[in-house]
């Protein structure tokens, strides 16, 4: 056996033994294979009334070219800063040295991204009733839309390599990979435009457009909605095309990049080694974050705290981390892309409930991003707890950054909306205030989850009490706002925010006062 | 036997090793010193056929990334990396397969049992512990007996035993004519076995001495070591 697949063969098979020494995980496996082959049995015996009237299919179309889209993106962009890769450290320093073909081990790495890849699939399982009752999709083109799944996300790995391969430590290159890629965002912009012009309807002209023959040519995203087409339609030439093109380009990407001169080890190196070191961080139980591998020149007279005595220094120095990553604090790309995206929607749906809509999505960001945000990386390193400063001052200004940023994105968000709706400006107002006290719940959160779990080794156990305290958190606000939104006079229904938002400052409060002492040892 | 010949690596428009000629010849023990950020894992990475430059090196006559140069060249990495999910005796038998290698069961129990794993060999990867990874690391690195062996700071991380080992298989490779290049920030560690040193500093090479040019000058390699890094801030690369 060659020692390739001997790798692949024999990690795969300690990978299925070493559950016998986890029996949780293999009482969790056997559980989610059963009820997987449960769910399949079940649904094969699904089948939709003669009289049920199914939606409009292009609703898959376009959630299957909205997928490819994102990971081609995130494709490009990977490959544009780190690189993907198909590797891991032990290959670099085991497999690369060795004496194997460099298209050998391509070859090796690709079968076990693809391997990788198939095991993301799951989630698709448990849309079948809903493929099937609403859709009216039958058991194979449900198979389509795996086989489409795993081909966009192996892409999406390749092209993250073919770019950073072709545009690594080149400038020129860089740019017009980006060039490539928002032009062609443009373009598809203008093309729904255009349709939207004609058609009237947004989403009309979106699915118009998606389900158009000249889209299943878009590169990749096209590919992917025009192999399930093929499908739905039994159209053998469609299937043909699409295969060919996925396959063909796939051959060129992997020739280009093991022939001749051409040397991908050095091109994976880095990414492997980042990849690498997040995971070892991972494994310490350490912050992963966002890890920021772009290099910045930084000017003699823009550095330096400048502000900050005590305990407000920590304010201030993320202040100037903050002027690193964009020009106006507490301004950055996320702001004018929310906001973009916010005042589209604004303008394609003028109605004041759009405002909720796009409030619900970006709550739900946020959350992320203040999950990832300064106040937890703050908590994870040691210097926090060594300051000789009263530890509420400490856990205040070390919080504040992340209480401001949402108030002063929601401004600028619900003020673009404002705008472009010409009208809602009590609702957009107490929108801007339910999109800022959700950064101070999201705080509390993190502040209470440190308090009780921080010295919790067990992180799936972590996670489980955390979502546990998140839903006791946010829930009776949510739920206060809800009923408040039914049972007020219509007149009255613009203040329907007011209850959550009380609920989320009540709990910022409560987490200081509760949680004043958290800064006096890292274990909470 | 090792042969690295004008060989400069960029970064963009950093310049992480700048034009490095040197040869360690079979039956030597060279060793790489120079303070953080010199450029010595580059030039390592280099000449263990991961990174691009400029330039020419070969191992054995062959160019370093082709697969013959490959068969003679042992890489000890820095940074241990086992495969998680095999256990520390399928890690020989994958170095056996990949450098085809006959007969290598028994030079890998006697590794295994010189470096003390021999009771873990059926432990996965990531059940062993960052020094057992590190001997894991050696083992792999010296199972195939290659002709030109490239370590990386290979005592980090090991136990007095291992240290022990280690020293005694480099002059015991040096014997059976490998040719040795030691990265390493730990002067005391090679003080009793080199046999020359190369000094970066900045990506270029500050000083090369043999070990009678610097018995003979009565200095030991920590003096030496001091005198040019520390010199060389203000006579950068004047030394060579």
């Amino acid at each position: 056996m060659k020692a390739t697949a001997y790798l692949l063969l024999t990690s795969l098979k300690n990978r299925l033994l070493a559950l016998k020494k986890k029996p949780v995980m293999l009482i969790f496996y056997i559980i989610c294979i059963a009820c997987v082959a449960g769910l399949l049995v079940m649904y094969s015996f699904i089948e939709p009334t003669e009289a049920q009237k199914f939606a409009d299919i292009r609703v898959i179309y376009t959630v299957v070219a909205g997928l490819a889209m994102l990971f081609t993106y995130i494709g490009i962009a990977s490959g544009l800063s780190t690189g993907g890769t198909l590797f891991t450290m032990s290959d670099v320093t085991l497999l690369f040295v060795a004496p194997v073909s460099t298209k050998r081990v391509l070859i090796y790495g690709l079968i076990k991204q693809m391997g990788a890849t198939m095991l993301t699939t799951v989630f698709i399982f448990f849309q079948i009733p809903n493929l099937k009752m609403n859709f009216d999709m039958n058991n194979w083109t449900i198979v389509n839309l795996f086989i489409a799944y795993a081909l966009v996300v192996f892409f999406s790995q390749l092209i993250s390599m073919a770019v950073y391969i072709y545009s690594n430590g080149n400038e020129s290159r860089k740019k017009l990979v980006k060039c490539i890629m928002y032009g062609a965002l443009v373009a598809l912009a203008v093309w729904v435009f255009i349709e939207y012009k004609s058609e009237g309807k947004v989403f009309e002209a979106l699915f118009n457009v998606i389900d158009s023959a000249a889209f299943g040519f878009v590169p990749i995203i096209g590919w992917a909605t025009m192999f399930i087409k093929a499908g739905v339609e039994v159209n053998i030439m469609m299937y043909i095309v699409s295969i060919v093109l996925f396959v063909l380009v796939a051959a060129v990407v992997v020739i280009i990049m093991t022939a001749g001169t051409a040397d991908y080890y050095e091109d994976v190196l880095l990414s492997t080694e980042v990849a690498f070191s997040t995971m070892q961080k991972a494994k310490d139980g350490q912050h992963v974050g966002v890890i920021n591998t772009k290099k910045m020149n930084i000017k003699e007279k823009d550095t330096g705290i400048r502000r900050g005595d005590g305990a407000s220094v920590l304010f201030f120095r993320h202040l100037l981390e903050m002027k690193r990553s964009s020009k106006i604090p507490f301004v950055g790309m996320y702001t004018v892309i929310a906001a973009v995206g916010a005042g589209i929607m604004a303008y394609m749906d003028n109605s004041v409930e759009m405002g909720y809509v796009v409030l619900g999505i970006l709550v739900y960001i946020q959350f992320f991003l203040v999950a990832m945000g300064k106040l937890s990386v703050e908590l994870i390193r040691p210097y926090i707890y060594l300051i000789p400063q009263s530890p509420l001052k400490k856990l205040i200004y070390a919080s504040m950054t992340s209480i401001v940023k949402p108030f002063v994105d929601g401004i600028i968000i619900f003020g673009v909306m404002a705008i472009i709706r010409q009208g809602g400006i009590v609702e957009s107002f107490f929108q801007m205030l339910a999109y800022g006290a959700s950064g101070m719940i999201f705080v509390s959160f993190t502040i209470i989850s440190q308090k009780l779990l921080g010295g919790q080794p067990n992180k799936v156990l972590s996670a489980f009490i955390g979502i546990g305290i998140f839903l006791v958190m946010i829930g009776p606000g949510v739920a206060a706002s809800v009923v408040a939104a039914i049972l007020l006079p219509e007149a009255l229904v613009c203040i329907c925010l007011l209850p959550y938002i009380l609920l989320c400052v009540l709990w910022a409060l409560l987490s200081f006062l509760l949680c004043r002492n958290l800064l006096n040892n890292m274990a909470g | 036997m090792l042969s690295v010949k004008n060989v400069t690596k960029k970064y963009g428009k950093v310049v992480a090793n700048n034009d490095i000629s040197f040869d360690v010849m079979p039956g030597e023990i060279a060793i790489l010193l120079g303070p953080n950020g010199a450029g010595k894992s580059t030039l390592i990475k280099c000449i263990a056929g991961l990174l691009k430059f400029d330039g020419d090196i070969t191992i054995d006559g062959h160019p370093n990334k082709s697969v013959e140069a490959k068969r003679y060249l042992g890489y000890i990495s820095e940074m241990p990396a086992p495969y998680e999910m095999m256990t520390a005796w399928e890690h020989m038998e994958f170095i056996g397969r990949a450098y085809s290698l006959k007969n290598w069961k028994e030079e890998a129990q006697a590794l295994f049992e010189r470096f003390e794993l021999w009771d873990k060999k059926d432990k996965l990867g990531n059940e062993l512990s960052k020094g057992m990874q590190q001997k894991l690391n050696i083992c792999c690195g010296l199972l195939p007996n290659p002709k030109v062996l490239l370590f990386d700071e290979p005592l980090v991380g090991l136990d007095p035993h291992a240290i022990k080992e280690l020293k005694a298989m480099f002059v015991e490779y040096r014997a059976k004519g490998a040719a040795i290049l030691i990265s390493t920030h730990m002067l005391d560690s090679v003080n009793e076995f080199w046999d020359a040193t190369n000094i970066m500093m900045d990506g270029k090479f500050a000083a090369r001495r043999t070990r009678k040019e610097v018995e003979a000058s009565g200095e030991d390699l920590e003096q030496l070591f001091f005198s040019i890094t520390e010199g060389a801030k203000s006579e950068s690369g004047e030394e060579v």
